[in-house]
């Protein structure tokens, strides 16, 4: 903010005293200082990130819902026990059509990854760098669910990384975001 | 009844390629198809079918018809097509697959002279913003990491190639700076008098690791265009056919995943060279120029897997020691493909294809070419190949 003494704002009171004329370099330096004002209070920002919030249907609610509670929840097929990821309206192994949500570990490994480097996603600029995760769930071969990578102490996510759940809060409806930090028994 | 060179393409034609063109992109797809028209020797009254993969050149574009996108119905109205009996707009295989539409068509006599092209515009502004509000359908498991932008989505796959065989950025230089070296051989490419080299690659400005600019072909205005026909009407025509050997059109991914993996993008190209392989008769042993889709720099090394010139997992080290470059065993890409043409989809791989086999490629020209294989497309977007040969 300007400071009250700021000779060009300063316009309080009935009786201002005289304002004495400003030389050059004395207008330079008042505009420098208001611009440092802005440039600090950008640097003080914390980090913004927007993330679009999900357009939930009756096949994806359950994930969503359980994430309230800090659950990882997974649509399995009742008649072959299957995991599916996205959710599906036929089961692809066995074209029954009876679904459940069960929850998952959270386990996996890191199957394939990608760290964006350019401000390219509308509402992600603040977070570049960051990495997005395909990890394989522990519970079933060729499932697979998409998170960034947190809680890594500078540690870069590789392929075959062994990664655990963690959740973050996501809007303002108390759903949670799962996303995924490198494991703790490993050390990553 | 397998096609086995009972169609061919007798005439191709590119509009000018660039950024930003001072033209519409209905202008330029009107430009390409009367330079394919007169390459076959034909007019514009002799044209009865027409087939187009109209799809958006970019996320979100305006969908105005001529001018950031072209459709069947724009080019019927505006050419015109008096004449026309057959129309086609795909929506799976990019120009590959509207391609392969048109081949069968002339082949069950649906049409006599079919028009093929595919227009790509160029959007003023930064390329690939992925704007993201509401993350809808399968989007809710990906957007809300911010995973939207399609180099990221390209990136993710690559990352365990890399992983898994040893591929390095080194190793791509080589297929990168051998594309835009053909593209300096070829007057219509964008890049035509611009190579690049190693350390130009090694120090492009990364997007999405593993992926940097130079990774990523370059959006343009531009439109190519081709003439399909009977190999008997061919024989009646000025120029050299193309003859159709065999061609498919599939190639989509079937695994359930949030993203394209890599498992799922080889099992999709599997089975389009193995049904290509299977409608030709040929094998990778009859080709003697490949064409393989590099809208993303490794796609081609997938894809020389995937039809066998090479083992799972050599693709990177088989386009080393000049094996694909001109004059090596496997020229690859000779028109520069789209790192070096430009954004135009599969019809940098199509149109050198069709010129290879017709001994009509200047100076990139494969000394004896008899047969050439095009692919083109994605397992995201369905894909094409088609095998052309010189003879019938």
């Amino acid at each position: 903010m300007i400071s009250e003494s700021n000779p060009l704002r300063d316009t309080a009171g009935a009786a201002p005293p005289p304002v004495p004329p400003l030389d050059t370099r004395q207008i330079m330096a008042i505009m420098i200082s208001e611009r440092m004002e802005v440039l600090m209070t950008e640097l003080r920002r914390p980090l913004r990130v927007q993330r679009p919030l999900p357009q939930v249907t009756a096949l994806t609610a359950p994930f969503w819902e359980a994430t309230r509670e800090g659950v990882l929840a997974l649509q399995r097929c009742t008649a072959c026990a299957r995991f599916h990821h996205p959710p599906v309206p036929l089961c692809p192994e066995c074209h029954a059509s009876g679904f459940e949500y069960a929850p998952v570990s959270g386990r996996g490994t890191v199957y394939q990854y990608t760290v964006m480097r350019q401000a390219r996603v509308i509402g992600f600029e603040d977070l570049v760098p960051y990495t997005c995760l395909v990890v394989e769930i522990a519970e079933q071969p060729g499932v697979f669910v998409v998170g960034n990578l947190v809680d890594a102490g500078g540690a870069r996510a590789r392929v075959g990384m062994e990664v655990e759940l963690r959740f973050e809060p996501y809007g303002e409806d108390g759903l949670q975001l799962p996303q995924f930090a490198p494991a703790h028994s490993t050390g990553a | 009844m397998p096609i086995s060179n009972r169609v061919a393409i007798v005439g191709t034609g590119f509009s000018r390629i660039g950024r930003h063109l001072d033209a519409s992109v209905g202008e330029l797809a009107l430009e390409a198809s009367r330079l394919a028209i007169e390459d076959a020797g034909i007019s514009f009254d002799d044209v009865d079918g027409i087939s187009n993969y109209p799809n958006p050149s970019r996320l979100g574009a305006g969908n105005v018809d001529g001018v950031d996108l072209v459709t069947v119905n724009y080019m019927v109205r505006t050419a015109p097509l008096r004449n026309l009996r057959w129309s086609c707009s795909i929506t799976q295989g990019t120009v590959t697959g509207s391609l392969v539409e048109a081949v069968h068509a002339v082949a069950c006599g649906a049409c006599n002279y079919a028009l093929v092209y595919r227009a790509m515009f160029s959007p003023p502004g930064a390329f690939g913003i992925a704007d993201v509000r509401i993350a809808t359908g399968d989007s809710q498991f990906t957007a809300p990491y911010g995973l939207s932008n399609t180099v990221m989505m390209w990136a993710v796959p690559y990352s365990r190639y890399m992983a898994l065989y040893g591929a390095t950025r080194e190793h791509l230089a080589t297929f990168i700076v051998n594309n835009r070296h053909n593209a300096t051989l070829n007057p219509e490419a964008v890049f035509y008098g611009k190579p690049v080299g190693r350390d130009d690659y090694m120090e492009s400005t990364m997007v999405a690791e593993p992926l940097s600019m130079l990774d990523c072909d370059m959006a343009v205005d531009g439109c190519g265009a081709m003439i399909v026909t009977t190999a008997e009407r061919a024989r009646d025509l000025p120029g050299i056919p193309a003859y159709v050997t065999g061609c498919a059109s599939i190639g989509v991914g079937y695994d359930n995943a949030p993203v394209l993996t890599l498992d799922n993008f080889m099992n999709s190209a599997r089975i389009l060279a193995r049904t290509t392989w299977q409608n030709s008769g040929l094998g990778p042993a009859d080709v003697d120029n490949l064409n393989l889709y590099d809208g993303f720099s490794y796609f081609p090394l997938l894809w020389l897997e995937a039809f066998g010139f090479c083992g799972e997992g050599e693709g990177f080290e088989f386009v080393q020691d000049g094996r694909t470059a001109l004059g090596g065993t496997h020229p690859l890409n000779t028109s520069g493909g789209a790192l070096g043409m430009g954004r135009l989809h599969g019809t940098p791989q199509i149109i050198e294809a069709v010129r290879q086999v017709q001994g009509r490629a200047g100076e990139r020209q494969v000394e004896g070419c008899e047969v050439s294989l095009v692919q083109a497309g994605s397992p995201l977007h369905g894909s094409g190949a088609l095998v052309l040969s010189k003879n019938a």
